[in-house]
């Protein structure tokens, strides 16, 4: 009698606590970011992630907010750059995020001694089945500079994790000097026609929603000038690798 | 028979009967919360029908086996692998899941891991006026 009179003390506080679990609780944790690149990057890597966890009717939301910031410590100017960030919640899944940044088209470029921000505002919060079985893991922030490829050419990495971009890359140019030839060939009308067609994948059809805007604003010989003037990038910076190559220097190799 | 002094006498009596019933309550509050739990996390065609049915987890609003997806917006999800949007930074955000990773029909587990998520950013060419734009 003494048991069951002592446990039905202790009942309700064991209850408070469970039902903890489907009550809402938030557990915000701020991580610094962690440079796991090989030795050599060309990138220095520092920062925070902050992480949002709610746990609620058996469902975990988790909110994420970056801060990272990279600075190019290689001495040479970047082209292209592709970086991993790997998060790790306390308790819902790990996200791996990839993020690929191309500049060849562009006049912009990530010049030696220049930071370069490898945030994104608007990560998508998740929400999923919450295990209360499952051990809070220690949450973490890491992130991998896998591929670069600078002004010359060569590449830091392997060049296995630039291949979707340098496919990326491929079809705009592709695309481009199409775009090109038909307003040389047929005109504003139909090069107007071809620009307003949505071009795959959604990536390079972003890039060419953005000359869209101009010819909407501003008209077919803006955007034409545009064009080509990301041709002219394009093609001035593939006659340097070329140079490059000529000069038995490998632009593919795995290291710089 | 032995007694505990503690509920000899009435007043301790009505004690013990009081924590009992405090302790009825919370039991069916608890399994009360269960089942919300359970009926938020169900499974429901969305509007659209047929195969395209769309589900995002963070607003709790279920999906059927095959819906890949379960972020809040601005992710769509559907029976594809793969939702995308882009913003005025010339990026493109695409979330493609793993061909595993699937919720069961009971919308109540996930399995296989996480899908992966790709942002790309091709930088466009200038569109402010230069020499070379403008001229």
């Amino acid at each position: 009698m003494r048991r069951i009179f002592l446990a039905s003390l202790l009942l309700p506080v064991h209850f408070f606590a469970s039902t903890g679990v489907t009550e809402a609780q938030t557990r915000v944790t701020r991580v610094t970011v962690q440079d796991n690149s090989a030795l050599g990057s060309p990138l220095a890597i520092n920062g925070t992630v902050t992480l949002r966890e709610t746990i609620s009717n058996g469902i975990v939301r988790t909110a994420i907010s970056e801060d990272i910031l990279s600075r190019n410590i290689s001495g040479k100017t970047i082209l292209t750059l592709v970086v991993w960030v790997d998060v790790k919640p306390s308790y819902s899944s790990p996200r791996h995020f990839t993020r690929q940044y191309e500049c060849f088209f562009a006049a912009d470029v990530i010049s030696s001694g220049t930071e370069h921000p490898l945030s994104q505002a608007n990560v998508p919060e998740t929400g999923e089945p919450y295990d209360p079985s499952a051990a809070p893991r220690s949450p973490s922030a890491v992130v991998t500079v896998v591929y670069v490829q600078f002004l010359d050419g060569s590449i830091f990495g392997h060049e296995a994790f630039g291949e979707d971009i340098q496919r990326m890359r491929r079809m705009t140019l592709k695309h481009l000097r199409s775009l090109d030839r038909i307003y040389t060939s047929f005109g504003e009308a139909a090069f107007t026609q071809e620009l307003n067609e949505t071009v795959e994948p959604a990536d390079v059809e972003t890039f060419f929603e953005n000359i869209r805007q101009t010819l909407r604003q501003q008209g077919a010989q803006i955007a034409i000038v545009r064009i080509r003037t990301s041709l002219k990038f394009a093609e001035d910076r593939q006659a340097g690798f070329s140079h490059r190559k000529s000069r038995g220097e490998d632009s593919g190799s795995e290291r710089e | 028979m032995y007694s505990h002094p503690l509920i000899r006498t009435r007043y301790h009596f009505s004690l013990f009967v009081t924590l009992a019933i405090v302790n009825l309550v919370l039991v069916a509050n608890l399994v009360a919360d269960q089942n919300v739990a359970l009926l938020s996390s169900s499974c429901q065609n969305q509007a659209g029908g047929g195969a395209a049915r769309t589900c995002t987890w963070g607003n709790a609003t279920g999906c059927r086996l095959g819906a890949t997806s379960y972020f809040a917006s601005p992710w769509s999800c559907s029976s594809t692998r793969c939702a995308s949007y882009s913003d005025n930074s010339g990026c493109t955000y695409q979330n493609c899941c793993l061909t595993n990773t699937t919720v069961n029909d009971a919308c109540t587990a996930f399995t296989g891991p996480i899908q992966v998520e790709t942002t790309t950013c091709i930088k466009p060419p200038p569109d402010k006026c230069t020499p070379l734009v403008c001229r």
